[in-house]
C-alpha cells in the first residue's frame, strides 16, 4: 500500500517547529486551527473541572437553508464563517454581524456546500459553488479577486476551505461522483494569478501511472478534494487528502490501483511536485475516499508523525519522515470490505455515507492521544451500467449512491494512543458523528453530534462533562479561542444534507463560554 | 451497447440452438470468463440485432429502445459467465440451474428508457411479442422487465435529461418448433412498445449458436 519515491525526493524530515500550531495563540487560523492541523489548543481556561459550567454566549443564524459544514477562523476577535455563496464577518465574543459577502454564480452551480475560509495578510479566500476562488477584503468584505478554478459544467466544485501559505492559495476541485478528474491548484494570494497545478490522477511520466489498467478511464478518473489540507511550514510539504475514483463502484472500468485516488499526497507548495503519496484505498470501489486532511504533530516518541482518515473506516498512523506505518485502527464497523459487488446488491460497511468524512483526526500531546469522529452506517449497492453524460453522475450503479440500512447508523468517538494503535477509550452516539473534534490543554475535548448535541468530553476517559443542544445537526468545525483573555468555543449547527437524516435545523454558529 | 455488425453469414449452425452440449457449455462459460478477464466490457457481438449509434444521446425523434438482443441459451450463458466473473464469483457448472431453465427457451431482450422524467413504470406498458416465420407464428410465453434505473441522457441541443431505463425481456418456449429453431429463412420477430405501436425486427434464427 506504501510506495516511496526516490530517498532525493522524500527526506524531508517534519521540522515541526515553534511556530507550527497557530493554535498556541488565541486564534483559529485555518479548518484545523494551524497549518500542521493538529487541531490541538492550548488554552486552559475552560477545563475539565468547569466545562460543566460553560453556557451558550450568542447564536448566530444564517437566515439561509442549505448545509452548514464551514470551519469557522477566528482572528483577533472576528469569526469568519461561510454558507454556500454567502462569507460573514461576526464579532466572535457577541455573534453581532460585521459584514456579509454574497457571492453571485456566473456558471453552473454543481457544489451544494462549503467547508470555510482561508486567511492570509488581511485577506480571505474561499471556493464557490461554480468552482470558482475569490480573495474578500477580511475588514470590509468586498471581494478583492476573483478566479475560475474549472468549467463546474462537469460537475466540478470548490467546496474545500482552501488553505493560504506564503503568498499562495492552495485549493482543489470535488467532482469525483461526476467522473470529474481532479485536481490541485496554487494561486497568488496577491491576484490571484495561477502558479501551479497538479493533477490528482497519475498519467504521463507519473509514478503511478501504471496504476490505471484502462487508461481512457482516467478521462474521468475521479479524484476530488473535498475538505482542506494540511502542512508543513518548515519543508513546505502540502498534504492533500484525494477522494475515490470514478466510476465509484464499476471497478473493473479502471483496473489496478488508480493513484492517487483515495490517497494523501505530499506536494511541494512551491512548485506542485509530487514528493511522496500514500494510498488508504488502493482500487477503491465503495466510494471509500480520503476525505479529511491530517493531523501533523511530534509524537510522544519525538518523531514527527502524521495521523489521518478516511471513508474506509480506519485510523491510519505513519512515521511523517521514514512514511512507514506505526498503527492502523478500525474506527467504526467494518464489514464485508472485501466482498465483490454484484447486480443484485452487495452489503458493505462502512457504507457510502460512513466512515470518517471531511473532519479527520485530532492529536492531544496533553494526553498523547488522537481524536477522531466517524459514522457507523451500512450500505447496499448493485452494479450497473458505466454511462458517462458530463455533468451528471458517473457511478457505475443500479442504485444511485447505494441504500443505507433502514434503522438508520450511529457513531463514533474515538480515541487511539497513536504509536501502539490501542485504543484509550470509546464513545458510541445515537447519531452520526461526522463533526470537527477539538482537544485541549485544559483536558477537554469539545466535538458535535448529528442530533444537534455540543459536547465537551474528558478527553482522558471519554466522561460526557456538558452537552447543550443547538437544535440543529452538528457537522461542521468546532473551534476554540481567546479574546480579552477569555475563552471561547464556536461550533456550527444545523446541517442541511445527506448526514442531516436525524438533525437538519437552521444554519447557524453557536457560541459558549463560561 | 456496442453497435457492432450482425455477421450472421459467418456463423456456422444450422439451427438456433436451443439445448446445450456439453462442450457448448464449457465454450460459452469461457467466453464470458474471457470478457470479463480483458476488463473491456461483454461484447453482444452477432446477437445485437438492432442498437441505436449513441445510447447516449436522445435523438429528436424520442427513440426509446436503445437495443433488441438475442438471447439464445448459449448467449445467456455467456452473459452469466461474464456476469459471475466480473463480480467474482463461481462460473456456473455443467448441472448449473440456470442451464435446466432456460434449455428450448429463446430470449428477446430490449434496452429501453422512459419519454420522460417521471414515467418510472413505462416498462410495464410494454405489449405482446411474437416471432413468425414461414406461416407460423409463436407468441412470447412470458415478458418480464427489469427493476427500472434512472440515468442522463443528452438532447440533440445538449441539454441534460433524466431518464429511466430497463430491460423489457420476451421469452419464447420453442422447444416444440425445431422447424421455427431451424428456418433460414428470414423470421419477423415483433412486439408492442410503450405506447402500443408496432415494433419489428427481421432475423434468421438458424444463424444463432
Amino acid at each position: 500500500m506504501r510506495i516511496s519515491l526516490p530517498a532525493a525526493l522524500c527526506a524531508t524530515a517534519l521540522l515541526l517547529g515553534s511556530n507550527a500550531s497557530a493554535t498556541s495563540t488565541n486564534n483559529w487560523l485555518g479548518y484545523n486551527g494551524s497549518y500542521p492541523g493538529d487541531r490541538y489548543s492550548t488554552l486552559t481556561e475552560i477545563n475539565r473541572s468547569n466545562v460543566a459550567h460553560l453556557h451558550a454566549v450568542c447564536v448566530f443564524q444564517y437566515g439561509e437553508l442549505g448545509p452548514a459544514q464551514t470551519a469557522p477562523v477566528i482572528a483577533n476577535g472576528v469569526m469568519y464563517v461561510t454558507g454556500d455563496e454567502t462569507t460573514y464577518a461576526l464579532d466572535a465574543t457577541t455573534c453581532k454581524l460585521r459584514w456579509k459577502n454574497t457571492y453571485v454564480n456566473t456558471s453552473v452551480k454543481s457544489g451544494i456546500a462549503n467547508r470555510g475560509v482561508a486567511l492570509l495578510d488581511g485577506k480571505l479566500f474561499r471556493g464557490t459553488p461554480d468552482s470558482h476562488l475569490i480573495a474578500i477584503d477580511a475588514a470590509t468584505g468586498h471581494t478583492l479577486w476573483d478566479v475560475k478554478v474549472s468549467d463546474s459544467s462537469d460537475g466540478s466544485n470548490t467546496v474545500a476551505a482552501p488553505l493560504a501559505w506564503d503568498g499562495k492559495v492552495f485549493i482543489g476541485i470535488a467532482g469525483s461522483e461526476d467522473g470529474v478528474k481532479g485536481k490541485i491548484m496554487a494561486f497568488s494570494a496577491t491576484d490571484g494569478k495561477p502558479l501551479w497545478t497538479f493533477d490528482a490522477i497519475a498519467g504521463g511520466d507519473d509514478p503511478g501511472a501504471a496504476t490505471w489498467g484502462n487508461a481512457s478511464a482516467t478521462a474521468t478518473g475521479g479524484g476530488g478534494t473535498w475538505s482542506s489540507f494540511g502542512l508543513d511550514t518548515a519543508t513546505g510539504a502540502l498534504f492533500v487528502p484525494i477522494g475515490n475514483p470514478g466510476p465509484d463502484f464499476s471497478a473493473d472500468y479502471r483496473p489496478g490501483a488508480n493513484l492517487y485516488t483515495s490517497s494523501i499526497v505530499a506536494l511541494d507548495a512551491n512548485t506542485g511536485k509530487l514528493r511522496w503519496y500514500y494510498q488508504l484505498v488502493p482500487h477503491d470501489y465503495h466510494d471509500w475516499d480520503a476525505a479529511a486532511p491530517p493531523a501533523l504533530y511530534r509524537g510522544a516518541n519525538g518523531k514527527p508523525m502524521m495521523s489521518f482518515a478516511g471513508k474506509s473506516g480506519i485510523l491510519f498512523t505513519i512515521d511523517y519522515a521514514t512514511h512507514s506505518l506505526i498503527s492502523k485502527v478500525p474506527v467504526t464497523t467494518i464489514v464485508d470490505a472485501d466482498k465483490p459487488f454484484t447486480t443484485e446488491g452487495t452489503h458493505f460497511c462502512p457504507g457510502t455515507l460512513g466512515g470518517v468524512e471531511w473532519n479527520g483526526p485530532a492529536y492531544s500531546p496533553h494526553d498523547k492521544r488522537v481524536y477522531v469522529n466517524a459514522i457507523d452506517w451500512c450500505s447496499t449497492v448493485r452494479l450497473g451500467e458505466v454511462r458517462y453524460v458530463r455533468g451528471t453522475a458517473f457511478l457505475g450503479s443500479g442504485n444511485g449512491m447505494g441504500v443505507k440500512d433502514a434503522q438508520g447508523g450511529t457513531g463514533w468517538l474515538t480515541a487511539v494512543d497513536p504509536l501502539t494503535g490501542k485504543i484509550a477509550w470509546r464513545y458510541h452516539a445515537p447519531a452520526l458523528m461526522v463533526a470537527a473534534v477539538t482537544p485541549t490543554a485544559g483536558g477537554v475535548l469539545f466535538t458535535g453530534e448529528t442530533t444537534g448535541e455540543f459536547d465537551a468530553f474528558d478527553s482522558s476517559n471519554g466522561k460526557l462533562l456538558y452537552r447543550f443542544n443547538t437544535g440543529g445537526s452538528v457537522a461542521g468545525g468546532i473551534a476554540t479561542y481567546a479574546v480579552g483573555g477569555k475563552q471561547y468555543v464556536a461550533a456550527v449547527s444545523g446541517n442541511q444534507s445527506r448526514t442531516s437524516v436525524k438533525g437538519g435545523g437552521a444554519p447557524s454558529i453557536f457560541v459558549f463560554s463560561l | 451497447m456496442c453497435a457492432l455488425a450482425f455477421a450472421l453469414g459467418a456463423l456456422p449452425a444450422p439451427a438456433v440452438e436451443l439445448t446445450l452440449a456439453p462442450d457448448e457449455i464449457t465454450a460459452a462459460v469461457g467466453e464470458g470468463g474471457a470478457m470479463a478477464a480483458r476488463g473491456e466490457g461483454y461484447v453482444i457481438g452477432s446477437y445485437l440485432l438492432f442498437s441505436v449509434d449513441d445510447a447516449l444521446h436522445i435523438a429528436e425523434d424520442d427513440q426509446t429502445i436503445e437495443a433488441v438482443v438475442v438471447a439464445t441459451p448459449y448467449e445467456r450463458l455467456r452473459f452469466q459467465a461474464y456476469l459471475l466473473a466480473h463480480e467474482g464469483r463461481p462460473a456456473p457448472g455443467q448441472g448449473d440451474q440456470f442451464l435446466a431453465r432456460d434449455r428450448g427457451v429463446l430470449e428477446i431482450v430490449v434496452y429501453a428508457h422512459s419519454r420522460g422524467p417521471g414515467d418510472r413504470e413505462f416498462m410495464q406498458h410494454f405489449g405482446a411479442g411474437a416471432l413468425a416465420s414461414a406461416g407460423t407464428t409463436r407468441d412470447a410465453v412470458q415478458v418480464t422487465s427489469t427493476d427500472p434505473v434512472i440515468d442522463s441522457y443528452y438532447l440533440s441541443n445538449g441539454t441534460v435529461v433524466k431518464r429511466w431505463l430497463g430491460q423489457v425481456t420476451y421469452r419464447f418456449d420453442l422447444r416444440n418448433d425445431p422447424a421455427l429453431a431451424a428456418a433460414t429463412a428470414p423470421a419477423t420477430l415483433s412486439f408492442l412498445d410503450d405506447r402500443g405501436a408496432v415494433r419489428r425486427y427481421t432475423l434468421t434464427l438458424a444463424g444463432y449458436r
